[in-house]
């Protein structure tokens, strides 16, 4: 019964009310239109506000890359590959004695080093020992008429080598190779991510609804999934330490030195998963795993002779890891490919400078790094592949430490996804090569594309 | 003279012609609206404007899923509670789990003018005047009116129970009620 009289009561004023129009001011249209007028020109003026700041983004991104680019392309420009020389000091005045015994050697030995070298291929039907073997007949340098670079850090080892492919006279006449210490640019990333606050003007309303406008224009993901793929360049910025290794005596060879160096800029590409999630309005936290993979080539004369007489691509930078196991050959120069592959952990800081349905954010973290394998591949399919994988007697680290910087311009397409856009830079902080082989701290700049999967 | 669908798809595109057609065909009754939610005339045609700015901001997400003046209805109802809200914390929290209403014949209030009810509204204390459009006028119920507005249900009963006390008296004094009454007796 009660509820009946308040709803008449309340029915009563519900049908006074249904159909009641009153006419409001001319003024309200007035200061209405006015405010319209008003919010149009400051939506165009944070539409031209929000193209400037992307514009100054993309201009500072491509100002600080094209720097970098250009300084690394300088340096590697002005860069001297490391040099290894078979040679004795020729100050040196033991090593002159010595020298004159191996001239007067030279010649048996390279005529037994070079009957064992054809016999070997021909044993075994291959033609890698005759391939390594240039025109006019240079297997290994004759020790004592090396031009002496100064530069070069050179030692006569007198030491003979316990070699499966020499004999003792030949041990005798060998000398060991020692690398040299070459100068390599210290790189180091300076410069300060800069800040960017939007402000916006919002139009007179309600706190409320501002609120809720915001929140419109703001996109409210929190965690996301993405598989991502990059590719690039990278500078490998190996400095090798000091490496004897063995070379034979041969006065008709003095206009040859052993050597290796690599191209002062290889290729890399990356692909990974990643998983994302926002820690407060403009920070985010990203993490994952990545297969990276970064091909260099090089310019060699050196190969590693195995125990089967199998001659295998080579590099300097292995010198230290072969010097106790296999021989080392000075060869006619060719060309190899070197690729090596890692897997790395990043765990990186963002701060969403834009986050509409465009999006830009700037990526800063670290990743660990976990060496799988280095691949020598002599282009022109002579020599065989050499491997290096990790562990102990591996001239790599397991682990490096890398800094990654970047940023990611993206665009969000319907509720869940978000495609992107990401150029990076990624520096190895901790040397990839082990103290004892030297050090080599990789450079990597790369452009991503990014697919994300938003979960909410 | 433009459809419904016409004014709508003109107003996303921000055509200001369309936004006058609008504004033209529905701002007397939102009027109404705007005048029952605040103190005087000039607060309302405040809330109207606001309103309306809210209104041509975000009608691009009205999905046609009610009618258009519904819709309306709403945005000027949530303008003209935020202009209000700051004054809702002054409202007594009383928390009332049955409150006894007098008992009420039937009313009419045809023989009101317009301006006459709205004013006898507008006399109300704030917090009364909400909920007492809300309830009476709109239809919510105290727990949708306690949510809406962040006060207890209890609180939303007893500022009813208040406005419809205080109503009565003012028909009561202005006699037409009580001839009513009389009528029926």
């Amino acid at each position: 019964m009660k509820n009946t009289e308040r709803q008449k009561f309340d029915d009563a004023w519900q049908n006074a009310f249904q159909q009641a129009e009153q006419t409001p001011s001319a003024e309200v249209w007035s200061a209405l239109d006015h405010h319209l007028t008003q919010a149009e020109g400051g939506k165009m003026k944070r539409r031209v506000i929000f193209y400037q700041r992307l514009a100054a983004a993309a201009i500072l991104f491509a100002l600080a890359f094209g720097a970098l680019t250009t300084y690394y392309a300088r340096e590697q420009s002005d860069y001297v590959p490391k040099e290894v020389v078979s040679s004795q000091k020729t100050e040196n005045s033991i090593a002159n004695n010595e020298s004159k015994n191996l001239a007067d050697n030279s010649s048996e030995e390279l005529k037994s080093i070079d009957s064992k070298l054809k016999s070997s291929s021909n044993t075994q039907g291959s033609s890698i020992a005759n391939s390594l073997i240039p025109q006019d007949n240079t297997v290994v340098m004759a020790s004592q008429q090396f031009v002496m670079p100064d530069s070069a850090h050179v030692k006569y080892n007198q030491r003979q080598h316990a070699d499966s492919f020499s004999g003792r006279d030949y041990n005798r006449g060998l000398a060991r190779i020692s690398l040299a210490d070459l100068p390599t640019p210290e790189i180091s990333l300076q410069g300060k991510v800069r800040e960017v606050t939007i402000v916006r003007k919002l139009p007179a309303m309600p706190a409320s609804f501002m609120a809720e406008s915001k929140r419109n224009k703001r996109t409210d993901e929190d965690l996301w999934a993405s598989i991502g793929a990059a590719t690039g360049n990278y500078s490998p910025q190996v400095n090798t330490g000091s490496v004897n290794y063995a070379a034979a005596s041969g006065g008709a060879f003095s206009n040859r030195s052993a050597a290796s160096s690599s191209d002062s800029r290889g290729s890399a590409y990356s692909v990974g998963v990643n998983l994302g999630k926002r820690l407060s309005d403009r920070w985010i936290l990203q993490g994952g795993i990545n297969y990276l993979n970064q091909a260099i080539g090089y310019n060699s004369n050196i190969a590693s002779l195995q125990p089967n007489n199998q001659a295998k691509a080579f590099v300097a930078d292995y010198a230290l890891q072969e010097q106790n196991t296999n021989s080392v050959l000075v060869t006619s120069p060719y060309e190899i490919n070197s690729v090596s592959e890692f897997i790395s952990v990043p765990v990186q800081a963002g701060y969403l400078l834009i986050d509409r349905k465009v999006g830009l954010q700037l990526n800063s973290g670290l990743a660990t790094d976990i060496f799988l394998q280095n691949t020598l591949t002599d282009k022109s399919g002579q020599l065989d592949k050499y491997s290096e994988g990790a562990g102990t007697d591996s001239p790599y680290n397991t682990f490096s430490l890398s800094g990654l910087l970047g940023s990611e311009l993206s665009y969000k397409i319907g509720t869940q996804y978000r495609l992107s856009v990401a150029p990076g830079l990624r520096y190895s902080m901790s040397s990839v090569l082990k103290s004892e082989s030297g050090t080599a701290n990789l450079l990597v700049w790369d452009l991503g594309f990014r697919f994300r999967y938003i979960f909410k | 003279m433009l459809s419904e669908i016409e004014l709508i798809k003109g107003c996303v595109k921000e055509d200001r012609a369309a936004q006058k057609a609008l504004y033209e065909r529905y701002c007397r009754k939102m009027m109404v609206v705007c005048q029952r939610y605040a103190k005087s005339t000039l607060e309302a045609e405040d809330a109207l404007q606001e309103g309306f700015v809210k209104v041509f901001a975000s009608i691009k997400e009205f999905r046609q899923e009610s009618r258009l003046d519904t819709w309306m209805t709403r945005v000027m109802i949530n303008t003209a509670l935020n202009q209000q809200r700051q004054k809702l914390y002054l409202l007594p929290m009383v928390d009332v789990t049955e409150i006894e209403m007098a008992e009420d014949s039937e009313i009419s209030l045809s023989s009101f003018h317009l301006s006459e009810l709205i004013a006898m509204i507008q006399s109300l204390p704030d917090g009364c005047r909400l909920v007492f459009n809300l309830f009476a006028i709109e239809g919510y119920s105290h727990k949708e009116i306690a949510e809406m507005l962040g006060i207890s249900e209890g609180t939303s009963k007893s500022q009813y129970s208040r406005a419809k006390s205080l109503l009565k008296m003012k028909l009561n004094q202005h006699s037409v009620y009580e001839k009513y009454r009389e009528t029926k007796v």
